[in-house]
């Protein structure tokens, strides 16, 4: 082999030079704005030679080649478009812990609005993962999980593993953007309260992730609904009455002409959608904090 | 006064890893003068054969990737 005598480049085709780090990439590539940046930065850090990008959906399922590339990678990278963060749960099931996890949402882009991607936004993400910006967010999930497991991130010989609240809603349509107004409202309060309750949750030792589940046409009666841990929001809350009301995007999107879409009752009030106060409420009952 | 070279050809790698040191240093309110190389007989007189290349004080520090933010803070403080 003749001896190099010009300098190489690294760049080029995904790949690191011998002994450099192989990453993989897995975006949500969720059906949003920021779910289509997502994968648009994976695809745009694989022509950069980061890494390489690899389908989430097959990690779903459980592609025997998937777990071969995972198992060869030194570095997983998961871009989620919002903090529902759906690729990394995905990531998660799989045994996987991500080394970078990074959330669209976060780098001060908004989830919806148009699907033409602006060059500024897809450069936001892409700079966060060369920056390793995704690496704080899983130092702060394994402060909160590690050692004993009780959230002090020692090991400190406390018994049990930390306690885990899993805020589940539901709702027909495929996905936030397309669901009914009331639900996506509801939907969009959940994120932000759970956003908000997280850090004091972390402190006592308390993971708490959100989980979307999107419901067939025929499941309406279940639609703007919210579970903690598998209680429903109204069981939690003494006094609170569900019911229904007429209501149009439902109907625009089941096809039925008289759909009707759940509501809430309390203290006299009707509420179409979940008002923030009540699940940040309903969170600490079913953790027996309230 | 920290000297900081980064070797590159002007790529995709070299702008991220001069992009990833100006981050670090402003992070760090380090003195520091960041100087981009470019000149390939630049590069053969320094012994740099792979970019891109991060040397600080003159001492090769990272060659042939590009380290995150937190990475080069850790080289600038010494703690690597």
């Amino acid at each position: 082999m003749a001896e190099q005598t010009v300098p190489r480049c690294a760049c080029g085709g995904g790949a690191e030079p011998e002994g450099g780090t192989k990453r993989i990439i897995f975006a949500c590539a969720g059906a949003s704005k920021a779910g289509q940046l997502s994968n648009e930065a994976a695809v745009q850090l694989t022509e950069e030679g980061y890494g390489n990008i690899a389908c989430t959906a097959s990690l779903a399922v459980g592609t025997p080649s998937i777990k071969k590339k995972v198992e060869t990678a030194d570095e997983v990278i998961v871009i989620d478009g919002c903090p529902v963060g759906c690729a990394c749960q995905i990531a998660e099931r799989a045994g996987i812990t991500p080394d970078q996890e990074i959330v669209v949402t976060d780098l001060g882009i908004e989830k919806g609005g148009s699907l033409d991607l602006s060059e500024e936004d897809v450069e936001k993400v892409v700079s966060a993962a060369w920056e390793g910006r995704g690496r704080e967010k899983q130092e702060q999930k394994s402060e909160v999980s590690g050692g004993c497991g009780c959230g002090c991130g020692t090991d400190c010989g406390c018994e049990g593993p930390a306690e885990t609240l899993v805020v589940e809603w539901r709702h027909i349509g495929r996905d936030i953007e397309n669901t009914c107004e009331r639900c996506g409202e509801t939907g969009r309060t959940v994120i932000d309260v759970v956003e908000q309750i997280r850090p004091i949750l972390e402190e006592e030792g308390i993971a708490v992730r959100v989980v979307e589940t999107a419901l067939e046409n025929e499941a309406i009666a279940e639609s703007n609904s919210i579970l903690f841990n598998g209680v429903p929001l109204e069981k939690l809350i003494e006094g609170m009455e569900v019911t229904t009301t007429p209501c149009a995007s439902c109907a625009c999107i089941t096809g039925q002409d008289n759909a009707e879409c759940r509501a809430i009752e309390y203290n006299g009030e009707r509420y179409e959608s979940i008002p923030p106060e009540l699940i940040a409420r309903a969170a600490l009952k079913a953790l027996g904090l309230e | 006064m920290v000297l900081v070279e980064v070797f590159g050809t002007g790529c995709a790698k070299c702008g991220r890893m001069i992009k990833n040191v100006e981050i670090a240093v402003r992070e760090l309110k380090i003195d520091a003068e960041i100087r981009k190389i470019e000149s390939l007989d630049a590069m053969i007189e320094r012994g740099v054969m792979l970019t891109p290349a991060l040397y600080v004080d003159g001492e090769a520090k990272v060659v042939g990737h590009v380290p995150c933010v937190e990475d080069i803070k850790q080289i600038l403080l010494g703690e690597k």
